[in-house]
């Protein structure tokens, strides 16, 4: 009796945790595993170096890159979910969209499906342009701006239930 | 040279794709209160929200994001602007789908 409990137990949980780790503990995790690292590196940082940073001082690289690493995969990996949402998002309503591109003219028609098949880029997009932008200015920057783009890019039909 | 006419040329696609998605939001403006009209209803003040919203977020977001590239590479201001397109593009979506039709009629 003890052994099936144990083992019905064991496989319940290593199943749970293999199935559903992936999406959403990642991006719920994201916000809590991140502030303390990437913060406390911010603020250690910070007495030091953002003062001094627009000149050159780039003293610790060891220390930001940690923070760095685990802020980069982690909203990278979530900003490429978002990605691929958007995309099932914008395949799902491409027969609507098309009707709706076609109701603007011939080349109205073509500059809306552009627009529409721009949305599965955006977190892409902003990823990249964020990394560029902020590339000499420091992670709490970089943080910030992740951070904005996963609220702002945040593709909200997934709550809207499957209409 | 090539490089400069690149950059220029993908400038002025996205650039006409902000503008297209300008005026599609003004004709939207002026032929749906048309189309309220005929049918005897009125544009409702969510619907009025959303449709000076559809105008003002491209010119917003392309304004800021050439306020953010300023003094860049052409690269960067590049990669800002087109960002800028997708945000736009991802909520022009969502108001698209998760707007109801019925709402902007009233």
């Amino acid at each position: 009796m003890a052994e099936p409990d144990g083992e019905e137990r064991e496989s319940a949980i290593a199943s749970g945790w293999t199935v559903h780790a992936d999406p959403l503990p990642a991006a719920d995790h994201a916000p809590a595993a991140d502030d303390t690292p990437s913060e406390a590196a911010g603020s250690g940082i910070d007495d030091g170096s953002v003062d001094a940073a627009d000149s050159e001082a780039d003293a610790p690289p060891a220390q930001l890159s940690n923070a760095a690493l685990v802020l980069l995969g982690v909203f990278g990996g979530l900003y490429l979910l978002y990605a691929w949402i958007w995309l099932s998002w914008a395949q799902f309503y491409a027969g609507q969209n098309a009707s709706v591109a076609e109701s603007s003219g011939s080349l109205g028609a073509v500059l809306q499906q552009i627009v529409f098949w721009a949305a599965p880029l955006a977190p892409i997009l902003w990823f990249a342009a964020a990394m560029v932008l902020c590339r000499g200015a420091g992670m709490r920057r970089l943080t910030i701006w992740i951070v904005i783009g996963a609220v702002v890019l945040l593709p909200l039909p997934v709550f809207g239930g499957g209409a | 040279m090539a490089r400069r006419i690149t950059v220029w040329a993908a400038a002025a696609l996205l650039t006409a794709l902000y503008i297209y998605t300008v005026i599609a939001a003004i004709g939207n403006a002026v032929l749906l209160p048309q189309m309220a009209d005929s049918m005897g209803l009125g544009i409702s003040g969510a619907g009025w929200f959303w449709l000076v919203f559809g105008i003002a977020l491209p010119v917003l977001v392309y304004a800021l994001a050439l306020l953010i590239g300023k003094g860049r590479t052409a690269g960067p201001r590049l990669l800002v602007i087109a960002a800028g397109l997708g945000l736009v593009a991802a909520v022009q979506l969502e108001v698209l789908h998760l707007v109801p039709q019925s709402s902007f009629f009233g």
